[in-house]
């Protein structure tokens, strides 16, 4: 599936048609009267590359850049039209590494927020929408999807567009592009980590683009660093779904880094205190966050030991170190329940807590634990399953039962 | 068409038609169902050669600023091609909307669909055409690619594009005395689509639909249980087939994929209500429950009762007066 250009007309109309657009916006006839010459009377057109450098000579930033932002893209896919069919092969004059239309287009970007003065002039929006429709045009393989797609990010940086207007074609695709077009795989990394850069929310979707990534491709220093301050900037508490196995070997090898320490502590669900320092993060939020994760961590070990209620907990059997008083604690009871880390019930009357359900943090890389999670998951599918076998024989017996009563 | 493809959308391309915004975000296309069933079942039915056309009219509904587009829709509209010219019959197109617009006075013309495999200057044609039937607002084109090149028959290829205008926007050419203001020359740019299936009544007629005709030995044997034994079943076999999965990769699986699924049963297994392993206790629940719907049900049958007696006896009164 790909961008058609379907015109109705012979080239030479289309040509005299962007003639006629040119010399509109210039407010005289010469371009159309040059033209004249080359055109002739008859269905051929004489000299197509004479043609050519007259077009670019006229299709310059300034006279272009008067079309409204309504009627710049018309004339620009004629204008795309025109070339590609004079020069013979359809995609060969967007298909070039120095393609002069190409050129014309960024440089036609606004470099600034229009004034209301100018509503009417081009949007960047607009140059995105070309410059999709020309990525579109371009084959797969090619390797100038690259370059276009550069030139989007820059674009969507440089007017600092809605993220959320590339977020889910681009972050769903980037990857699977970049390989068909033979990307290299340093290429690959830098135009993805540039495409993260520009989220400025730290959604969880960027998160999970993350994720994939990282299946994928083994992480450098460089990259680890960008993983762990997104991580940490972003809103959502747990990331602990980021350490795949990637993840893991990096932040190994990276033991001593002093962001890699503190980014394991964090995800393992120990206390990060608010003494500590973490090169331009917020010590604050990182420190709201990790309350939130060392409590989970509290509940769900607490939880599994033998001679204490799975459960129900009491408020004074949480640590102290985690909270300062009563209001404190429910306050992070409420942020964990709202982080959804943790499910469950609060009765102030009796200073308790039903727990219905708490993340753990599995984690690749720590295959002691995790040889222990798959026990308890089975062992707990098994109670499941019992269970559940039990209420089906309630169900039956309680079902013959009535029966039996209603015809006795 | 949420996940991977091939092309980029990430603003939907001007477009001339007077209600479509010039600011705008992507486009995004759901198709119904049943509309993707009608339009199946019209190519399957009326496409014979690769090179005949079928081409039929999208209705539905289409949000306000005109970005979401909901195909709820379709039927065919008779078209006759003989070379570089086609016939559209407009009459038909016109009655067979004003119909459907009876039933759903919201609904709208989206756009139409057809049958060919490439596009080319007909396309634009007929695109021309739909653009006025869904004035102000831009048509949307919906191919479905049913037969190769050589007539072989493949799995249908949905693909839907927006046709955004090349050149003088309403470029008029003076032609004689009479102007025309066609707009005859178009770029289709892909736009992204998703089939989504409706309401919760169709997935259940849908559900109905396949146990009564896929398994019918089943459902006679199970059909004595209740709605809730059949349930627990169901979940007891997928808990049976997690374990049997779990068993066979053994404790040492590490793998990322595998990470994902512990960190999902672990995370929402693990707390389990004390209850569920106390079969007295739920056995007494159980039962309580269930006296208390018969309870209930005995008292609307005794009160549905006694007004029926009233009624009775106040007709046998009316009918004793007259006497």
């Amino acid at each position: 599936m790909a961008s058609v250009i379907v015109v109705d007309n012979e080239l030479k109309d289309s040509v005299k048609e962007y003639a006629q657009i040119i010399d509109g916006l210039n407010q005289n006839q010469e371009f159309s009267e040059s033209l004249t010459p080359l055109l002739g009377d008859d269905e051929q057109i004489k000299d197509g590359k004479l043609l050519i450098e007259k077009i670019y000579e006229v299709s310059s930033n300034s006279t272009l850049s008067k079309l409204s932002d309504r009627e710049f893209e018309p004339t620009f896919y004629l204008l795309i039209h025109i070339l590609s069919e004079l020069s013979g092969e359809s995609i060969s004059v967007l298909d070039d590494e120095n393609s002069p239309i190409i050129k014309l287009l960024l440089e036609l970007n606004p470099q600034r927020q229009p004034l209301l003065r100018d509503r009417k002039s081009v949007k960047s929006t607009t140059i995105l929408s070309v410059l999709t429709n020309i990525f579109n045009l371009i084959p797969e393989t090619s390797t100038r999807r690259i370059f276009i797609i550069n030139q989007i990010l820059s674009i969507v940086k440089n007017a600092n567009l809605e993220f959320n207007l590339i977020e889910e074609n681009i972050g769903n695709n980037l990857i699977n592009w970049l390989t068909k077009a033979q990307a290299s795989e340093s290429d690959i990394k830098s135009i993805f980590w540039n495409f993260i850069s520009l989220d400025s929310e730290y959604s969880l979707k960027s998160l999970q683009f993350i994720k994939s990534f990282t299946l994928q491709f083994p992480l450098s220093i460089q990259e680890l660093h960008n993983l762990i301050k997104f991580a940490l900037s972003s809103p959502i508490v747990d990331v602990s779904f980021l350490i795949t196995n990637n993840v893991a070997q990096a932040l190994h090898a990276n033991a001593q880094d002093s962001l890699a320490l503190i980014f394991n502590k964090f995800v393992q669900g120990e206390l990060v205190k608010l003494s500590e320092s973490i090169e331009d993060l917020s010590i604050e939020l990182i420190n709201e966050k990790s309350r939130i994760l060392a409590l989970a961590k509290f509940f769900s070990e607490k939880s599994q030991l033998p001679d204490h209620d799975s459960i129900v907990f009491k408020y004074d059997e949480i640590p102290s170190e985690l909270i300062s008083n009563v209001e404190d604690f429910e306050l992070l009871l409420v942020n964990s329940i709202k982080a959804n880390v943790i499910e469950g019930k609060l009765n102030q009357l009796e200073s308790t807590f039903y727990l219905t359900r708490v993340n753990r943090f599995v984690i690749a890389g720590n295959e002691q634990t995790n040889t222990s999670n798959w026990n308890e998951v089975r062992q707990v599918l098994y109670e499941w399953k019992n269970s559940l076998t039990n209420i089906n024989e309630i169900v039956k017996s309680t079902r013959e039962n009535i029966v039996n009563n209603g015809s006795a | 068409m949420s996940g991977e493809s091939s092309f980029m959308h990430l603003v939907r391309p001007n477009v001339a038609a007077p209600a479509s915004s010039t600011s705008t975000g992507a486009s995004n296309i759901k198709i119904h169902a049943p509309a993707l069933f009608q339009i199946l079942e019209i190519v399957s039915k009326q496409v014979l050669s690769a090179e005949k056309r079928i081409i039929g009219t999208l209705v539905g509904l289409r949000s306000e600023d005109g970005l979401e587009l909901e195909i709820r829709d379709a039927y065919v509209v008779p078209c006759n091609e003989t070379g570089d010219s086609i016939t559209i019959e407009d009459s038909v197109h016109k009655t067979l909307f004003q119909l459907h617009k009876k039933a759903h006075p919201k609904e709208a013309v989206l756009g139409w669909f057809g049958s060919s495999n490439q596009i080319d200057s007909t396309t634009s044609l007929i695109h021309d055409f739909y653009s006025k039937g869904a004035y102000p607002f831009p048509a949307i084109y919906l191919n479905v690619e049913y037969l190769t090149a050589d007539n072989q028959i493949t799995v249908p290829k949905l693909s839907t594009y927006v046709g955004a205008t090349v050149g003088k926007p309403g470029s008029t050419q003076q032609i004689g005395w009479k102007t025309t203001t066609t707009n005859n020359s178009y770029i289709f740019t892909p736009i992204p689509n998703q089939v989504i299936n409706g309401s919760i009544t169709e997935k259940i007629a849908f559900k109905q639909l396949r146990e009564k005709s896929v398994n019918t030995t089943s459902t006679a044997l199970t059909s004595d249980l209740s709605y809730l034994s059949n349930q627990l079943e169901a979940v007891t076999t997928n808990i049976d087939n997690l374990l049997r999965f779990i068993e066979s990769k053994g404790v040492e699986a590490n793998s990322d994929k595998d990470l994902d699924l512990l960190r999902l049963l672990s995370n929402t297994l693990l707390n389990k209500p004390q209850l569920l392993s106390n079969t007295e206790e739920l056995k007494n629940l159980f039962s309580a429950h269930n006296q208390d719907v018969i309870m209930i049900e005995y008292l609307t049958k005794a009160v549905k009762d006694q007004i029926e007696l009233s009624a009775r006896l106040t007709a046998s009164a009316e009918a004793d007066k007259k006497f």
